[in-house]
């Protein structure tokens, strides 16, 4: 038996360690285990809904062959019809998984920058990432029209390097003044119109074809995803989620507590903070030099999740994975089917439907965690 | 149980001594109240003993062996630390920011043994009914309260506080100080808290050091070290002493007021 004063405070459990109060902080975490677990459920047959749909109908049943065949590896051939197992492996499924990815990637990114500038307001968009991986995408559809050579990289290597820049700039200036998070956002914000400018002076010189490329990278689509973007994006999101789900209790403690109680606490604040900010602005980069510039889900996806799940990042960073994933899916098949067969562009649905939920959230928030 | 040691600490900061020729120790069963003006160099030294600052000379040794010799979570396991105020903003429940407490003896997940000890510790500090409420929907003496309960968990041999009281009501600060007079007493740990209020610290102080300019103006019982004289000299204000049912009361007045 613990106590901890011995002036009567040691209670004498008879079954175990713990009291009513220990069983249900127990029992909370395990609710909002199944809850993490439910909504990875919801969003795989969500998935599976989402990719049988478009011009051309296929089904759940040829969706389910198909995977079957190919998890063995080419041994059974159950698919008869090749035009939808062609439609299913090179248009649909690659964009479903991407759209899923990359929403998941967003989210995350923003639940690390915002616990380790301990200010919700932070996410990839409003530290200029993403404004800057859209001007250095402009710049190689403008000026990479010679280089063969490069291929079809050029583009996303041109866009991470710049969203990669953009972040070395904001993250070493704050550390090198010491500046808190409202600096950074600011620096962040200045950026941002920076490269925004920058990607307008560039459209000026454009061609018509150019112009159109650029445009449309800006708004942020899945269109023609290959499976090859999304395998590197799956990559990142697999390294990233494990390693800061391994410190999730030190991200609890940044955001609660502040630095130096982290430190106090036996933790190396400036290791997990180089950490996660190395992660997060990889995942954020790397997906957004593939699909474009969808901010918004980096800043409301772990809204959404901290508002249902709460602030414990045991739970936040594979529910705000799941939430982000579930919004850029349910955003891109919207996209795809509304004004069918006219296709809009993720990241102006991803805005339209994502502000109004995002607002009524925040007016009718109750101010309880979940347990 | 352990007591840290400050010796011939200085900590230059822009060409400046913030702290100069400190030397001071904290040992087990007494509460150590360091007081000063602004910028006497509270919080550097604070800082300082915490082992979160290198000084430019002197060292901190907790027992005999230097502070930043010590790995951070071991240091974690004999000092606990309750700043000012703690961070808000962010809901993560009461129960799990106690929990915090624990992680410098904690694996990956909490042992029925650290969540024995939080209960107790919310029990203790009557936050029970706030178990399951999140930080960002606490009044600030709440999550002060919190903070506190949090380094009890941690259960070190010595704690200390950088100015706890200063964003609390009165109510709230006598029961943080009572708390841990009560610690003091109880599992004879040693304590050094900053703190503002001089009325406060002569009332729970075991000792007192009075700081200015990053020197040691004075250090011992509060009525040797809090006079008119030393007062004057570091805070510029004069002081008429009280006391009501036992407890001193120090009363300030701009230099020359009726």
């Amino acid at each position: 038996m613990v106590s901890i004063t011995g002036h009567g405070a040691a209670v004498t459990a008879p079954t175990s360690l713990y009291g009513a109060l220990g069983t249900k902080y127990l029992v909370s975490g395990r609710h909002r285990a199944i809850i993490v677990a439910l909504s990875f459920a919801l969003l795989i047959v969500t998935a599976a809904a989402a990719t049988v749909q478009g011009i051309n109908e296929t089904s759940i049943g040829t969706l389910a062959l198909l995977l079957i065949e190919k998890a063995s590896f080419g041994q059974l051939d159950l698919v008869t019809d090749d035009q939808s197992a062609r439609v299913l492996v090179y248009l649909r499924l690659p964009r479903v998984v991407m759209a899923m990815i990359a929403g998941a990637a967003l989210s995350v990114s923003g639940v690390l920058m915002q616990a380790i500038t301990r200010n919700p307001l932070v996410s990839p968009y409003t530290i200029g990432v993403s404004s800057a991986a859209g001007f250095g995408a402009s710049i190689a559809i403008m000026f990479g029209v010679g280089l063969q050579s490069a291929g079809i990289y050029f583009v996303p290597l041109s866009a991470f390097a710049f969203a990669l820049l953009c972040a070395v700039c904001v993250f070493s200036l704050a550390w090198w003044r010491g500046m808190g998070a409202q600096a950074m956002i600011l620096t962040g914000i200045a950026l941002m119109y920076l490269f925004s400018a920058m990607t307008a002076a560039v459209q000026f010189v454009a061609t018509e074809e150019q112009l159109a490329r650029v445009v449309h990278w800006t708004f942020g689509s899945l269109n023609g995803v290959q499976w090859d973007a999304v395998g590197l994006c799956a990559v990142v999101l697999m390294i990233v989620l494990p390693v800061m789900q391994a410190k999730a209790w030190q991200l609890n403690a940044l955001t609660v507590a502040g630095d130096d109680v982290a430190q106090s606490l036996g933790m190396n604040v400036r290791r997990i903070r180089g950490t996660a900010i190395l992660l997060s602005v990889v995942a954020a980069a790397a997906v957004i030099s593939f699909v474009g510039v969808i901010g918004f889900v980096g800043l409301i996806g772990p809204h959404l999740a901290r508002m249902i799940i709460g602030g414990d990042h045991r739970f936040l960073l594979p529910f705000s994975a799941i939430c982000g994933a579930v919004m850029l899916l349910a955003a891109d098949t919207l996209g795809r089917l509304a004004f069918s067969p006219t296709v809009l562009p993720v990241g102006i649905v991803v805005a339209f439907v994502g502000v109004p939920v995002f607002l009524h959230l925040i007016v009718s928030r109750k101010r309880e965690t979940f347990a | 149980m352990s007591s840290l040691h400050a010796l011939n600490l200085r900590q230059m900061v822009d060409g400046r001594a913030v702290l100069d020729d400190i030397t001071m120790s904290v040992a087990p069963g007494e509460i150590v109240g360091l007081v000063g003006p602004n910028g006497a160099g509270k919080s550097t030294l604070v800082r300082a003993m915490l082992g979160q600052s290198r000084p430019t000379r002197g060292e901190v040794r907790l027992d005999v062996r230097n502070i930043l010799s010590m790995s951070v979570r071991e240091r974690a396991r004999h000092i606990a630390y309750v700043p000012q105020r703690a961070p808000e903003g962010f809901p993560v429940s009461v129960f799990d920011t106690c929990l915090l407490g624990r992680a410098p003896y904690m694996r990956t997940r909490p042992s029925g043994h650290d969540i024995s000890i939080v209960e107790q510790v919310l029990d203790q500090l009557q936050l029970t009914h706030l178990a399951f409420r999140t930080m960002d929907a606490l009044s600030g003496g709440e999550r002060q309260r919190v903070m506190l309960a949090r380094a009890l968990a941690q259960q070190t041999p010595l704690i200390v506080l950088d100015e706890p009281t200063s964003a609390l009501d009165i109510g709230n600060q006598l029961f943080t100080l009572r708390l841990l007079a009560e610690q003091v007493r109880e599992r004879g740990i040693g304590v050094m808290i900053a703190i503002h209020d001089l009325s406060l610290a002569a009332r729970f102080a075991t000792r007192i050091i009075l700081l200015d300019r990053g020197k040691m103006l004075a250090e011992g019982a509060w009525h040797d070290t809090l006079t008119a004289e030393t007062i004057q000299r570091s805070y510029g204000v004069e002081v008429e002493f009280g006391q009501l049912r036992n407890a001193p009361i120090i009363a300030p007045f701009e230099m020359g007021e009726p």
